[in-house]
């Protein structure tokens, strides 16, 4: 079996937590947190820290099987299978709409009048071949395009420094605790993404006792990472548009790419920005597309051949053309997050791991 | 790194130009939209929209030059002025140029909200395009024809940094206007442009074509109610209103409304500070300016020669610019208070600096902006007095009776 090594993990966990979440993230946080928004973002990531763990341990105890499989040993063979299918479905559903999305960033931005058939086919042809070369090779990709991203990302913030309007960021606490406290539950989703995607891909983690402390000290530092700099990037939107634009500019951080400007040297460079931006967006669709597989794997036994990747493949792109409505989109998105992806993570994964451990402690009683 | 990482990272790069051709044109078929001006016509009830395109062009023996064409349309809303336009315009209209939006007086009197929509959605326009309002209509503004030759908006462009840099007026632009909005304590002021004819406003030129306006002036603000125009700021008023938003960068400054001798000095640096203070159990607002200053004209017979002798005049001016800058922003302020309109955000600083008390008085603002104490304490300090310390003298005292 394929395995990728512990940085690979480190680095792909990174990206799929990143995935596309800059795009909402500051009109999400601001949006419901209000002015203190950007403060929800750090502790809303760090919730991948105890289901990231959780599944570690889990890994630790079975090697080599994700945690369907996992769930077959702990729950029973039919009880994993309906999770099973419900992790299958919420895999292609979202990850097709992530595919959409794509295609409503780039139409809203500098490709309005490219064909969807255009975006969802390309984006798909590198997504279902990235899929088919192997986790490995996806592993890699991610090492590569992530700095890139968290470059792109930090060199946009910089650039957009004259455009700070620092009252924006005062006062502190005016609502109070509340508000943050909402935007952490509304933001919570993104880390229960990264979660189901490492539901799936410890069974290609290495095994060794070394590996082990370094795959935990990766979960760290992916939500570190990420949550410092989704912050750090809420905190730009607040300052730059303030609570109320910020809230209500659809992908913010397009807009973000437009004011960079340097005296009358350089200017729009949005483009280069947006081509960054596309890593992540493949890092993401792919994520959800190795997770469909390993799903269709897991409970229908399918084996390991391009009929399923070409099928697969087909229904993302029946999907992702379905929805060509960017409002209906972004709508979409946010109720599967909040109503499909966090629930079956923080019900799942806690309770796979806790009888686990029940039980050891009982063994050991 | 592997073969098939090389070759699908390649892939993903090939793909993205090959995207990119879809809908390409050619630089000679776009018309570089450099500016927009906005007006409403009230007898026809329809919108007038003014392109200004920038068409370069070889030119003679100077090298390339570019030349001005403008288009005004007349439409029920944006979007049909801007089909419209497609029936007179050769070119492709591109909006990525666009420096900046006019936006007319009688458009701006009825609200330009609804107009402006259709800019700030559009990509392709950048949101730190400029805001001016046009002092008449939008349009006389981009069809002045510049003694320079030049193209009016871009030319109204160096005069905004230019008026920024010396502090004249505010520069706003669509972003920082749209923020504005957003803030419920605070309302949006544009600066004002006019075509200036021969003798207008203190400028005297030879015009080109008799009683033809061929200069543009940027002085003075629209002050808004949200996105309706409600007033003006005179010159001196915009200038207080700069001092309290702490906008000065340089600014040069006279004390000509104080008794002689007449100092006139250039701001060099400058801090506005909010603090809230009780007085008597009564919640204020005050506003603290530094600022450190040159003279850079001393208009007296009185002269000083030497440091020791010039020293008290230097106090003697700090003190007088200090009240003149007091005035201006006293200025702006009874303005605000009279139009009971916060422009100068005086809420917002309640706001930032005691939300809870912001929280109490939040309903009945801005009615209750006549009423919440405001005071300004300004001082400057003298640095230098340029490269002399006395003015030019006439030899032996010659001329001094």
């Amino acid at each position: 079996m394929e395995r990728i090594s512990a940085h690979q993990f480190v680095m792909l966990g990174a990206a799929v937590l990143m995935g596309t979440t800059f795009f909402p993230v500051a009109q999400v946080a601001l949006g419901v947190g209000g002015r203190d928004g950007w403060m929800a973002v750090l502790p809303a990531y760090g919730l991948a820290l105890p289901l990231g763990l959780m599944i570690l341990a889990l890994a630790r105890e079975y090697p080599g099987q994700n945690l369907i499989k996992i769930s077959e040993t702990v729950l029973g063979k039919w009880t994993a299978k309906g999770i099973g299918l419900v992790y299958l479905i919420v895999s292609i559903y979202f990850g097709a709409l992530l595919l959409a999305q794509v295609e409503d960033t780039f139409k809203r931005s500098v490709l309005q009048l490219t064909p969807h058939v255009v975006f969802i086919g390309a984006m798909l042809f590198l997504v279902g071949a990235l899929a088919w070369t192997g986790i490995e090779v996806f592993g890699r990709f991610a090492e590569v395009v992530f700095p890139l991203i968290i470059l792109g990302l930090i060199a946009n913030m910089v650039l957009t420094l004259p455009r700070f309007e620092w009252e924006e960021f005062f006062p502190v606490f005016g609502e109070g605790i509340k508000p943050i406290l909402f935007a952490v539950l509304k933001l919570a989703p993104y880390a229960c993404e990264y979660a189901l995607f490492v539901a799936g891909v410890i069974a290609y983690l290495p095994q060794g006792g070394q590996d082990q402390t370094q795959l935990r000290t990766g979960v760290w530092r992916a939500v570190i990472i990420v949550g410092t700099v989704n912050a750090l990037l809420t905190l730009t939107e607040l300052l730059v548009f303030g609570p109320a634009e910020a809230k209500r500019l659809n992908y913010g951080l397009l807009s973000l790419g437009k004011l960079v400007e340097i005296e009358k040297t350089i200017s729009g460079v949005e483009s280069l920005f947006l081509l960054i931006w596309m890593g992540g967006m493949i890092i993401k669709v792919g994520a959800f597309y190795f997770m469909g597989m390993w799903g269709l794997q897991a409970v229908f036994g399918v084996q390991d051949h391009v009929k399923w990747y070409l099928l697969l493949a087909g229904v993302f792109f029946v999907i992702g053309l379905f929805f060509q409505n960017g409002v209906e989109l972004v709508q979409e998105l946010s109720v599967t997050d909040d109503y499909l992806i966090l629930p079956l993570a923080i019900l799942w994964i806690p309770l796979v791991w806790g009888i686990v451990r029940w039980r050891r402690r009982g063994k050991a009683g | 790194m592997s073969k098939k990482l090389i070759v699908l990272m390649a892939s993903s790069l090939l793909l993205l130009s090959i995207s990119g051709c879809w809908d390409k044109r050619e630089i000679e078929e776009l018309a570089f939209v450099v500016a927009i001006g906005l007006d409403y016509d009230a007898q026809t009830e329809s919108y007038q929209v003014t392109f200004q395109m920038a068409e370069p062009s070889k030119g003679g023996e100077g090298g390339p030059k570019v030349d001005t064409r403008n288009i005004t349309i007349e439409g029920k809303n944006m979007i049909e002025a801007t089909s419209k336009s497609f029936e007179f315009i050769n070119k492709q209209n591109i909006p990525g140029a666009v420096k900046l939006i006019i936006v007319g007086k009688d458009l701006a009197e009825r609200g330009m909200n609804e107009s402006l929509d259709f800019y700030q959605r559009l990509y392709l326009l950048r949101r730190t395009v400029f805001l001016l309002l046009a002092e008449d209509k939008a349009q006389d503004v981009l069809n002045v024809k510049l003694r320079t030759k030049d193209v009016p908006a871009l030319t109204l462009v160096d005069i905004i940094n230019n008026s920024s840099d010396w502090s004249i007026s505010p520069l706003v632009r669509l972003g920082h206007y749209l923020t504005i909005l957003g803030r419920k304590s605070e309302d949006p002021v544009i600066p004002v442009v006019r075509p200036v004819k021969p003798g207008e406003n203190g400028m005297i030129y030879k015009a080109d074509k008799e009683g033809e306006a061929e200069e543009l002036q940027l002085s003075g603000a629209g002050i808004f109610k949200r996105d309706r125009l409600a007033g003006y700021l005179t010159e001196d008023e915009t200038k207080g209103y700069l001092w309290l938003q702490d906008e000065i960068k340089l600014r040069l400054l006279d004390t000509s409304n104080e008794a002689p001798p007449v100092y006139g000095g250039r701001v060099v640096t400058t801090k506005t500070k909010v603090k809230l203070e009780t007085a008597k159990g009564v919640k204020g607002v005050r506003f603290l300016i530094s600022a450190k200053a040159t003279i850079d004209e001393f208009q007296s017979r009185e002269q000083a020669d030497n440091p020791a002798e010039m020293a008290p005049f230097t106090y003697d001016a700090e003190e007088k610019m200090a009240r003149e800058i007091t005035r201006e922003c006293e200025a702006a302020l009874a303005k605000s208070k009279e139009m009971q309109l916060d422009f100068l955000g005086i809420g917002r600083q309640v706001e930032i600096n005691d939300v809870n008390y912001w929280k109490e008085i939040e309903a009945s603002w801005p009615e209750m902006l006549a009423e919440i104490p405001v005071s300004v304490e300004a001082k400057v300090q003298v640095i230098n007095t340029g490269a002399t310390f006395q003015g030019p003298v006439n030899s032996e005292s010659e001329g001094e009776e």
